[in-house]
């Protein structure tokens, strides 16, 4: 019996100890794989990196981080002071009367956004609107304080646990605030509180009484927030009583007007703050609206420490020397884009599905595979292409004020154009500029009174060149101030343009500076963009850049419509001729292009430049002009429908259907079967300080750079790229560092704990709207600076950090992490900063290149559009940083281009970016969350170097497995292996990735990867079990196989 | 004695334990073919063990209603022995897969961004993330169950 019992015994330890080690080896396999996660979650550190500080090739500017900290803070106040616009300034409401303000508004207490995170910083320091302007000496009147503060919003800490670590999360709370969720074009309510419910809301009823009505300044701020995959929706505005009222969620509400009324009624002048990434519809304050105010300010979405600067501004202790980023329109009706946004499905979107009756996908044999959009843009559910949705860029290169600008300037030179046919209009029977334009891009007033005029401008048209023009600053004030030159420029609009389609702004911003000038005297400020940017794009006959000939005319002004007005009259036009307002400035004319040159910008880092998206053209597809696209010949005949409810489009009419159904799966690229691959091998070359000399790291052509790669193995190529993760992958023959990835686009959210004090510092305290109205590439260089130092001090060197995407309507819920409207303002503060970041050796990706105009169905719906558009919109804001600054990564649009995957886009990812940019750095997707939608094969051939996902350290097909895939199970190592042009091209993505680490902060350190508590108690766990399950049984064996014992034993 | 008197506590633990094995392919199955994150994300790896599992308990249940004396009855014992040490094993070892291929998916639905998170955790994806805990969870019990199982004999002596 004793035997029995042991044997049972032995046999049950020995089954738990099995567990045991099957569950140590598993696990240890399964947390390498996810060891960044781990050590995030469980405060661990598996990778050190030793920086070799004497021998570091980039270095930070800063011998504390007290320094570092204060360089931060730096430019944080100067985008506050720079980047706040006086739009408004009547009755010398502005600089505001120190002696007594009174703020309204639930923004006015806690300026979005309020709450640390991805937005905020969240130091220690950091200073709201309501102590910045204590600070400057405002006297704020206390009852509106009182009423504010302790009666309306009652600020509480809301702790939460993180149902991770554990860990208490503390973020700020208010018995009432106003919305800071946009949603998925959902309703939006507005829930400031209107003055009738202030008593009921605890206001005292006299409240009035306690403001000296003759003596103060009322200031009253309005919020409108925005986030990830948040979309407005035009006319979902919701009231502070829960009513739909129809009214257009950018606009003001009946509840915030009301309290602007109230504030007229207790205040001798009135000034209002936009507390907004969005462009606001306020007609209704401005001149001549029916609740017209003193003063309107720009402040857009504040930091830690922006309000400093906005308090400065606003006190007069600094000139005002920002500018409008967008048009302010009276309503956002009249917008060309928003005539097509949010899109809606193909008539026939469903013959895109596989099943039965369509046929099924090869690639999943037997899996239905349905074209539903994702109910929810980060997708999930069930399988489906995504590709059910699209919407119809017809505007063409007419977004923002180049649409208002360019009509008004053809409604005074060119009345043929039917510029004021009531098309379009949304004010009255006939289309009036004044009318449908509140405030037009870069509009900007100053405190100091000045003038700009362009003195000489040289354009050298080579293919490298650069238009340089000096302006002259004139300070007319007696006080010495900083102010705002902006160089605008028209091309010349031709017959050819109009036989081919080629489009033309009446006006393009070029870019901008700023300078110190003394009270009364002047200043020469010189002002450089490249010469390529003048040229436009004909994708009908030329198909490349073309110079016309003819007047190219060259002004300083302070706007887009002082622009035009400019260029008006220096062609003859006067107010008799329609013009709204005589012109303050003058243009120069450069006319030396004496014939269209089609050959100078043809060519581009010695890549022919040519048409790479006709397929993104709707026309392509249904192969007649379904699409008309915006044109200054004809503004009525011409302005955009809505090509989802005012026309059908079905895929099964073109004659291009199966092509067509064939780039909405993603099926851009077929793999090969029949050209096998050469497997990796050791070269005996690494990516080490010895093997990386000066010649290695300025030449990617360099035969070393080649070795490299080819010695990784065809698994970990194609592995690497197709599970790129959020850190790099560490490869087998190349002995790579690893890299982790960081958010976000206002500096790294990664704090820095002060090992001394304890002390946190957060460097992400930069506001892109406010860097963006600051108009200063200047500025954004010393961000860039100070971005890429603070990377330097936090020891991460890879960070999504800025947001380039053009605002195409002001409904898209992130236009707070991107510039503008305008390309070349966005062009020219990504080059700033970018610049700077590169200089300090941070690889710093900008967001979303290709055109991820709206969040709503971001992932899957197809943005058509034609080729001018393609390169002279979205791409050109990003091709300052990338381009012209040699930035070294950037992220892609989570959306289509025509019908094909932005991420697929070989045009534009690789003919263009690759070949005409001469882009070397790293290209990441999105976030992979759909394997229907993002397409392994086709994604490696536009050259991506890592596909985001949530991924470690796991590169290989199958997390590490070899054979099928888990994500992808039509991709494995046998159907790789035999598409030697798929595993080379993911070999040479892997180069642009290596070269780029190489040239980055990345060789600062060695990374080490060292054991961490859970490594050894993981190896304690497999050895002990081992031997214990070896002896349970052993001794199991035993006690089963020895003879048993007799009774009468 | 009849079969029904000469079975064990261990006998019982070991058949609920199989039960619950082809419970979490069940539960596996319907995860994967319901609507939601982890619809046709199969992890045929995972499926092996599960199987492997069921197998090796089935060969348990079955082992122990054989009763052969000598040799033969001692190769049978140590074949069951083995079966019941390796069960809660493969089980362990289809937990650790299952896990492993669901990590990611775990990570979107609950881990994503605070903006997107309403967007990520629709009902349906939510149904399905509780369909693959489920599935790990019954996973883990048959593991523990097993082990349970591993010290019981199967079956009492005969008089």
């Amino acid at each position: 019996m004793r035997n029995k019992k042991m044997a049972n015994a032995m046999r049950g330890v020995a089954s738990i100890t099995a567990s045991l080690l099957t569950l140590s080896i598993l696990g240890t396999s399964i947390a390498d794989s996810y060891r960044k996660n781990l050590d995030d979650v469980l405060g661990t550190t598996s990778y050190i990196t030793s920086n070799d500080k004497d021998n570091a090739r980039f270095v930070s500017d800063y011998g504390t981080i007290e320094e570092m900290a204060e360089a931060a803070k730096d430019i944080a106040v100067r985008e506050g002071e720079e980047g706040t616009v006086i739009m408004k300034n009547d009755n010398d409401a502005l600089p505001l009367n120190t002696e007594s303000v009174a703020l309204f508004g639930l923004a006015a207490y806690a300026p979005y956004p309020y709450n640390a995170g991805d937005l905020r910083g969240g130091n220690e320091d950091a200073v709201d609107l309501l102590q910045a302007l204590k600070d400057a000496g405002v006297q704020v009147n206390e009852t509106m304080e009182d009423i504010y503060v302790n009666k309306f919003m009652n600020a509480h800490e809301v702790v939460t646990e993180n149902q991770w670590t554990g860990a208490e999360e503390v973020s700020i709370g208010y018995d009432n605030i106003y919305n800071t969720s946009v949603g998925d074009m959902e309703d939006f309510a507005i829930t400031e509180i209107p003055p009738e419910k202030y008593e009921e809301y605890g206001a005292p009823k006299d409240w009035k009484s306690d403001i000296d009505k003759d003596n103060t300044t009322a200031v009253c701020v309005f919020a409108r927030p925005g986030g990830e995959s948040n979309t407005y929706a035009p006319g979902s505005a919701v009231n502070f009583a829960g009513e739909k009222t129809g009214e257009d969620p950018l606009a003001l509400s009946e509840d915030e007007l009301a309290v602007i009324d109230a504030a007229k009624e207790t205040c001798a002048k009135v000034v209002v703050l936009i507390n907004s990434g969005n462009a606001m519809e306020i007609k209704e304050i401005a001149e001549g609206g029916a609740h017209e105010v003193d003063g309107i300010a720009y402040i857009g979405c504040i930091n830690d420490y922006q309000c400093i600067g906005i308090a400065k501004v606003l006190t007069g202790e600094v000139n005002a020397t920002g500018a409008l980023t967008d048009t302010y329109v009276a309503d956002s009706a009249s917008i060309p884009a928003v005539q097509n946004f949010g899109g809606d499905y193909y008539a026939d979107s469903d013959i895109v599905a596989a099943n039965a009756e369509n046929g099924y996908d090869d690639r999943y044999p037997k899996v239905e595979i349905s074209n539903q959009s994702g109910a929810s843009s980060f997708g999930g559910g069930s399988a489906t292409y995504s590709a059910g949705q699209y919407i119809v860029e017809a505007e063409g290169i007419y977004v923002g004020y180049k649409y208002y600008e360019t009509r008004y300037f053809d409604s005074v030179a060119n009345p043929s154009s039917n510029a004021s046919a009531v098309t379009g209009a949304t004010q009255g029977d006939s289309w009036n500029y004044g009318d449908e334009v509140v405030y037009p891009f870069g509009h900007t007033v100053s405190y100091l009174d000045y003038e700009q005029k362009v003195k000489s401008v040289e354009v050298d048209k080579s293919e490298d060149g650069e238009v340089t023009a000096v302006v002259e600053v004139k300070n007319n004030s007696d006080k010495d101030g900083y102010f705002l030159a902006q160089l605008y420029a028209q091309q010349p609009y031709t017959e050819y343009d109009k036989e081919n389609k080629v489009e033309k702004s009446a006006v393009m911003f070029l870019n901008s500076a700023k300078v110190n000038v003394a009270a009364g005297a002047s200043e020469e400020v010189t002002i450089t963009v490249p010469t390529k940017y003048l040229a436009s794009y004909d994708y009908t006959n030329a198909k490349t850049y073309i110079l016309d000939e003819g007047d190219y005319y060259f002004t300083a002004a302070a706007g887009s419509h002082e622009a035009v007005n400019n260029f008006l009259a220096a062609q003859g036009k006067t107010v008799a001729d329609g013009m709204d307002a005589e012109a303050v400035g003058t243009a120069v004319v450069w006319n030396e292009n004496k014939e269209l040159d089609s050959a100078t910008f043809s060519i581009s880092n010695g890549t022919k430049v040519t048409n790479v998206a006709d397929d993104a053209d709707l026309n392509y597809w249904t192969e007649d002009d379904t699409v008309t696209y915006l044109s200054r010949q004809d503004w009525d005949a011409t302005y955009p429908i809505n090509y989802n409810t005012d026309a059908e489009i079905k895929i099964s009419d073109s004659s291009k259907a199966e092509e067509w159904i064939a780039a909405l799966r993603g099926r851009q690229y077929t793999i090969k079967t029949d050209e096998p691959a050469e497997e990796g091998k050791d070269n005996n070359v690494r990516f080490s300080v010895e093997d990386i000399q000066y010649e290695q790291l300025d030449n990617i052509d360099d035969p070393y750079w080649d070795t490299l790669v080819s010695s990784i193995t065809i698994d970990e190529a194609v592995g690497a790229v197709i599970h790129g993760g959020s850190q790099t992958d560490t490869l087998t023959n190349v002995d790579n560092p690893i890299v982790l990835q960081n958010e976000g686009v206002n500096g790294f959210t990664t704090a820095y704990k002060d090992a001394e004090t304890g002390k946190e510092y957060h460097f992400n305290v930069n506001s892109q709207t406010l860097l963006g109205s600051s108009f200063n590439p200047e500025l954004a260089y010393d961000w860039g600076l100070v971005e890429g130092n603070s990377g330097l001090w936090l020891e991460r060197y890879a960070l999504w950090g800025t947001g380039l995407t053009q605002r195409r309507t002001p409904y898209n819920g992130r236009n707070y992490e991107y510039i503008s409207e305008d390309p070349m303002l966005t062009n020219r503060i990504g080059y700033g900063l970018m610049k700077g970041c590169t200089e300090k050796g941070i690889l710093n990706g900008p967001k979303h290149i290709g055109f991820n105009d709206q969040e709503h169905n971001r992932n899957g719906v197809a943005a058509y559009m034609n080729e001018q558009k393609f390169r002279e919109t979205d791409l050109r804001g990003f091709q300052g940083a990338l381009e012209d600054a040699k930035g070294l990564a950037v992220m892609v649009a989570f959306n289509r281009i025509g019908a094909t995957n932005a991420s697929h886009h070989v045009g534009m990812l690789k003919t263009i970016l690759r070949e005409e940019w001469g882009y070397t750095g790293v290209i990441s997707t999105d976030m992979m969350n759909n394997s229907y939608y993002f397409t392994p094969e086709s994604m490696i051939m536009s050259t991506v170097t890592q596909v985001a996902d949530f991924g470690g350290d796991d590169n290989h097909i199958n997390l590490g497995d070899g054979g099928v895939d888990a994500v992808w199970p039509y991709i494995s190592m046998k159907t790789v292996e035999n598409d030697a042009t798929l595993v080379n091209q993911a070999r040479e993505n892997l180069k642009y990735q290596l070269y780029s680490f190489a040239n980055s902060a990345v060789m600062n350190v060695s990374t080490e990867r060292v054991n961490v508590w859970w490594d050894t108690a993981l190896s304690m766990i497999k050895i002990i079990s081992g031997i214990l399950t070896a002896a349970a049984v052993l001794c199991w064996l035993g006690a089963t196989l020895a003879p048993k014992k007799k009774k009468e034993d | 004695m009849n079969m029904m008197k000469r079975q064990t506590a261990g006998s019982w633990i070991t058949f609920i334990t199989l039960v619950l094995a082809v419970a979490s392919l069940i539960v596996y199955n319907v995860n994967v073919n319901g609507e939601g994150y982890f619809q046709n994300s199969t992890v045929p790896q995972a499926v092996t063990y599960m199987i492997l599992t069921v197998a090796l308990l089935a060969a348990v249940v079955i082992l122990a209603q054989i009763n052969i004396k000598g040799i033969g009855g001692t190769v049978l014992e140590l074949i069951a022995g083995a079966a019941k040490i390796a069960a809660p094993a493969a089980a362990v070892a289809a937990v650790m897969t299952l896990v492993s291929s669901r990590i990611e998916g775990f990570a979107f639905i609950y881990m994503s961004n605070e903006e997107v998170l309403h967007e990520v955790q629709t009902a349906a994806n939510l149904s399905s993330a509780h369909g693959a805990i489920a599935n790990i969870v019954i996973l883990v019990v048959v593991a523990v169950c097993g082990m349970t199982a591993a010290f019981f004999r199967l079956r009492k002596d005969s008089e």
